[in-house]
């Protein structure tokens, strides 16, 4: 078997068993690994309607066939469970190195089934697995925990903080300190298993199929990230928040809770201000060319980030211009071990709240959650990762929070999860992405600011709709793939469908072609989608909040408009093979192998 | 006077903001000649709230109050 390593280890935290599961190779293949193989097993695994924080629902923890390789990027994973903060299927993907190093322990992947009675972490070193007592690193912030755990250079520690174990449904995964499966509230799922840390130790290979076509392979995607200007000179100098002017400059930059679009104070919390006043250095993941990932300092904290989301989540969203108050929320997220996007999207929903006149019974210490008080937002910052006061009700995102002031139009959720930093209003192909992601609110499962923004691969008008639908399946389908390949997404900038084709051939010892390639993403895109209409998701969920449809932008370049899904909808459904209630048809499911 | 924000190393050796005289008839073309911008360099041009690629916005015209945003190869997500 090349590619993958062979095994998926299986722990049940109630009965206190390890167990090591062959990889169905052939199953493998069908659904590459990753967010598609992930889903797979759970879907098997699990009645989709069960409840996300209860022991019958299971994490799993599953590499891609590339991850652990030395083709560029190859060390991302995935984090697969039912989703506690909207229900859906959550898969949640993170960089860094811990994903590689799981392969080097001889692993695909792991899944956690079950509920410990007492905290607990889980230690692999190869072989030799471990359920071992996890009270002294219980509560502890996700910095120390790590460093408590970290045993040596070939070590690496995944963790949640505080927020995962107070069940936060915006708590995420942590990996390397500051690395996150971010999205989707899965580091509640661990917390609801009193499962605290994964510590992967190990110095195994990965078997190639083919050595010397993986290197020449592998020379030539480096080649084409270090020559394409974005992954080789925009991404490496700037990092990801190098987007903030140019997507304020469309009149799409979501400020104050989305009720407007254009930042004046933009530049001041831009990927240019950063890189001149806190970057320290580049901090890429394994075997990373691009180097996005920032290192940064202020007075008053250092670590990994900000990403360009948590610049938004916390910046404009909040109507904050303080670039150090938000490097310091970015930095409280991570050792809390929360989701910055929901976090920051939930602060600015509560700033609206409060402007709207509901929370006047509110204590606030002190601290009014005002639109632009970066003070406060800090402050309530820390009591929402502690689940203290009010910070107790925002812990669980928007949706909640909204939902029990009676205004749910308030939470800009699409399925319970909080829509990132493009106002969609401006971005009609991106708009439809976010209400047909399988995980909710995501701008990573089909990333249409790219054409529609930024001219990749081509310019396209951002308020035409005619041939959008066909567009926004190809990159949902493409990212599926790369999503369980083991390979960042941010690849894509540089290399096609048949790259990836000739990257995964040269690995795993296939044949396929690009129109494979996309074929498996879309298997593994409706499988997802078979997960959520079995958890009770319909048509009606296929939507965008109120606010994007009926109220029109007020300001800037895309002043006057709305998002235009009900036109973009039926068509889309009928490409992929929808009837109108939004399932697959019998047809498409065989043509996928799904049947 | 028209104005023209740039943006990341497009910055270098001519700051983020630039105000220029209108001449008549001047486009977009003129303004990147004027700048010393070679627009092989610019992913992206936005003059007064319509965007595209160079090659479609070089004649485009420019307004005596034009503002102008002229954005290198960027991205991330």
């Amino acid at each position: 078997m090349y590619g993958y390593m062979g095994k998926i280890l299986r722990v049940n935290l109630t009965k206190r068993t390890i167990k090591v599961d062959d990889l169905d190779f052939d199953l493998a293949k069908k659904y590459v690994g990753g967010r598609g193989l992930g889903t797979k097993l759970l879907f098997d695994e699990i009645d989709p309607k069960i409840d996300p924080l209860s022991p019958d629902n299971k994490i799993i923890f599953m590499n891609g066939p590339m991850s652990g390789t030395p083709t560029p990027t190859g060390g991302r994973y995935m984090v697969i469970t039912k989703s506690p903060l909207s229900g859906t299927i959550a898969s949640s993907n993170s960089g860094g190195t811990w994903g590689a190093r799981l392969k080097y322990a001889g692993y695909d992947g792991i899944i956690v089934e079950g509920k410990s009675e007492a905290p607990v972490y889980l230690e692999i070193n190869e072989e030799d697995v471990e359920i071992k007592d996890a009270s002294h690193v219980w509560g502890k912030l996700v910095h120390e925990t790590t460093d408590i755990l970290q045993k040596d250079k070939n070590t690496n520690v995944l963790t949640i903080g505080p927020g995962g174990e107070k069940l936060s449904r915006m708590a995420a995964v942590m990996n390397e300190k500051d690395r996150a499966a971010g999205r989707s509230g899965v580091g509640a799922v661990m917390g609801s298993k009193n499962l605290k840390a994964i510590v992967v130790r190990g110095k195994m290979k990965v078997n190639l199929f083919d050595e010397e076509k993986t290197r020449a392979n592998n020379k030539e995607a480096t080649n084409k990230l270090k020559d394409n200007p974005v992954t080789g000179q925009g991404l490496p100098t700037y990092g990801t928040a190098v987007l903030v002017n140019v997507i304020n400059a469309n009149g799409i930059l979501p400020t104050n809770n989305f009720q407007g679009g254009v930042f004046d104070a933009a530049d001041d919390i831009s990927g240019e201000t950063l890189a001149e006043k806190y970057l320290v250095r580049k901090d890429p993941c394994h075997r990373c060319p691009i180097a996005c990932g920032r290192y940064t300092k202020t007075k008053k904290v250092e670590g990994g980030g900000p990403e360009y989301e948590t610049i938004w989540a916390f910046g404009s969203d909040c109507g904050v211009k303080d670039l150090e108050a938000i490097i310091e929320a970015n930095h409280w997220c991570n050792q809390y071990g929360i989701d910055t996007i929901t976090a920051g999207a939930t602060l600015a929903a509560a700033m609206e709240l409060k402007e709207k006149g509901y929370l006047e019974d509110v204590d606030f210490e002190g601290q009014p959650l005002d639109f632009g008080n970066a003070e406060a937002m800090v402050y309530w910052l820390h009591k929402m990762g502690k689940r203290e006061g009010f910070g107790d009700k925002m812990a669980d995102g928007s949706l909640v929070l909204c939902k029990s002031y009676g205004r749910e139009d308030l939470s800009m959720t699409v399925k319970g999860l909080e829509i990132p930093a493009y106002d969609p209003r401006g971005v009609q192909g991106h708009g439809l992405t976010y209400a047909t992601s399988n995980r909710g609110g995501c701008h990573v499962r089909g990333y249409m600011i790219s054409p529609e923004i930024l001219g990749l691969p081509d310019k396209l008008d951002r308020m035409e709709l005619q041939d959008k639908p066909l567009w926004v399946k190809i990159f949902q389908d493409l990212t599926a793939f790369i999503d369980s390949s083991g390979l960042c997404l941010f690849t894509s900038f540089a290399l096609g469908a048949d790259d990836y084709a000739n990257i995964y051939n040269a690995v795993v010892g296939t044949e396929w072609t690009g129109d494979d390639v996309l074929k498996a993403g879309e298997r593994i895109y409706n499988i997802e989608r078979q997960f959520n209409l079995a958890a009770g998701f319909t048509a009606s969920d296929d939507t965008l909040p109120e606010r994007l449809l009926k109220v029109p932008m007020p300001e800037g370049p895309t002043k006057g408009h709305v998002h235009q899904l009900d036109k973009l909808l039926p068509e889309y459904y009928q490409l992929r093979g929808w009837n109108e209630m939004g399932i697959p048809t019998q047809e498409r499911l065989v043509e996928l192998g799904l049947e | 006077m028209i104005t023209v924000k740039l943006y990341a190393y497009l910055r270098d050796n001519r700051g983020k903001s630039v105000e220029l005289s209108y001449e008549e008839g001047m486009t977009i073309k003129d303004v990147a000649k004027a700048l010393n911008l070679n627009l092989a360099d610019v992913s992206i041009v936005i003059c007064d709230g319509k965007d595209d690629i160079p090659s479609r916005m070089v004649d485009h015209p420019v307004k005596p109050d034009s503002l102008i945003h002229f954005f290198p190869p960027v991205a991330g997500g």
